[in-house]
């Protein structure tokens, strides 16, 4: 059952503030609530769960040695899936430094990493691939992750609109590719 | 072959068209469990928490510093924060002229109309010295305020170090502080197992070793690496045994198995499925470890292609 987004704020500024006081389990209870989700993030946003594995960990690093600077007004939710965004892309960037576009089916995909990965995830997974990685993250974020318009939008640090239009033509061009596979 | 339900559950996923059920199913398809060491991981990598400040005074002043920022952001427009600037800088002008700051009449080291020639003077105050540097310096300096670093950097063995010419060579390298600096060295130096690494003997005397050089500069090296297989014996714990033993040592360093290990067909062979079958039989192993029936066995297959 998800739950109301205030709700999870005040957990997570609560969790926040134990850590700060200097409780080091509250740093496993913040890893626990937000590990899967950001790892879900990074993998559908990279297809390849070593990298995702990486992203996670350093955007949970990185979120921690923040903390202290960390602006409570803010959501702490926000930051850091906007973090595992970021990172993702990062590494997509440095990774076409070194990989051509016609190598890109060389990259280790879901399917070499994770034991019990379904036929129907590889599907999934390479069809994301197909998009612009600014796309991706827009359809990861609305139908992976289930975020509002507005949520995606302050995430992401763009305006609802671009959102909308983002998804519209990531959505097309998902489409296409999905159809095209089953056929 | 994908199941065509199941895409047409993403298809209206994407479309918005699922029911919330169908939505959660969509959901629990599509997660992904990470894997269990990941959190442990996490957890060993993390920063450790500074203790909160032990003073009330400076934790009050920080909580009414913060709040005061917070409200001057609240309040202030851009057009008021342009214009409590710009009041500032005239201040600050005004000020100059009355005070004379900085001194604008000074004439020293000029020439001509009053007060007339002066001899130029030059700056008085003492000279700088790397100390000045450093402590200006708030990382240095914030870095040096922990007593435990100070003590490492005033130890012997710390300025044996430091004196040492290929240190300070490797230092100013680029690659080596890009490396020093990424994010997979610092969750590397925080595995218990690449710590006892570092301190063994054999593990230093490997690395500075000529050879090792070589190999790790070689590109064969660096695709063995990166080769997921090779990836997964090394953790497989039968052939940690294998490398352990000194048959396995000898085989290794032999003129002989270099040779092979060069030959193609040989490599044909060792991917050769039955090849693998044989090797594997109690019949074979039984053979191959009497020499003299080894033997026999070569002169029977070499008289079978006669």
């Amino acid at each position: 059952m998800e739950q109301q987004p205030g709700a999870a704020d005040e957990q997570d500024r609560a969790l926040i503030k134990r850590y700060l006081d200097g409780e080091s389990d509250a740093a496993g209870d913040l890893v626990d609530r937000y590990q899967k989700r950001l790892f879900n993030v990074a993998l559908r946003m990279l297809d390849n769960a070593q990298d995702a594995e990486d992203v996670t960990q350093t955007v949970f690093f990185n979120a921690f040695l923040k903390l202290r600077t960390y602006d409570p007004r803010y959501k702490f939710f926000s930051w850091v899936y906007r973090m595992t965004v970021n990172e993702s892309l990062n590494l997509l960037k440095r990774r076409k430094q070194t990989v051509t576009l016609e190598d890109e089916t060389a990259i280790p995909a879901v399917e070499a990493m994770i034991d019990d990965a379904t036929e129907l995830q590889r599907h999934v997974g390479k069809a994301l691939m197909k998009l612009n990685p600014n796309d991706r993250a827009v359809v990861v974020l609305r139908h992976f992750m289930f975020f509002s318009y507005d949520q995606i939008a302050d995430v992401l640090e763009i305006p609802v609109q671009t959102v909308k239009s983002r998804l519209f033509t990531a959505r097309e061009r998902l489409r296409g590719t999905l159809r095209e596979r089953v056929s | 072959m994908v199941n065509r339900e199941k895409i047409e559950l993403i298809l209206r996923e994407i479309e918005d068209a699922n029911t919330p059920e169908e939505s959660a199913a969509f959901r629990s398809l599509m997660e992904v469990e990470p894997p269990p060491h990941l959190r442990r991981a996490i957890l060993a990598a993390l920063p450790k928490p500074s203790p909160a400040s032990p003073n009330p005074i400076v934790r009050w002043t920080r909580s009414q510093l913060k709040s005061l920022t917070a409200l001057t952001e609240a309040f202030m427009t851009r057009k008021t924060m342009i214009y409590a600037g710009a009041t500032l800088a005239i201040v600050i002008v005004i000020a100059a002229v009355v005070i004379d700051f900085p001194p604008l009449s000074g004439t020293a080291g000029t020439m001509g109309d009053p007060p007339g020639v002066q001899q130029a003077a030059r700056y008085h105050g003492r000279t700088m010295t790397t100390a000045d540097v450093s402590l200006d310096n708030p990382q240095i300096k914030a870095l040096l305020q922990n007593d435990r670093i100070l003590r490492l950097v005033k130890s012997d063995v710390f300025r044996e170090v430091m004196n040492n010419a290929a240190f300070r060579e490797l230092q100013s390298s680029a690659a080596y502080r890009e490396l020093m600096t990424s994010d997979a060295y610092r969750v590397l130096l925080s595995n218990e197992a690449f710590r006892e690494l570092q301190q063994n003997d054999a593990y230093h005397e490997l690395m500075s070793s000529e050879a090792a050089r070589d190999l790790q500069q070689s590109a064969a090296y660096h695709e063995l690496m990166s080769n997921d297989a090779y990836r997964e014996l090394q953790t497989n714990e039968a052939f940690r045994e294998l490398q352990s033993s000194a048959a396995y040592r000898e085989i290794m360093t032999s003129e002989a198995y270099r040779e092979i290990m060069s030959s193609e067909a040989y490599r044909e062979l060792q991917a050769n499925d039955t090849f693998r079958e044989l090797q594997a039989s109690d019949l074979f192993r039984g053979i191959s470890r009497d020499a003299q029936l080894s033997e026999l066995f070569m002169s029977e297959v070499m008289q079978l292609h006669q």
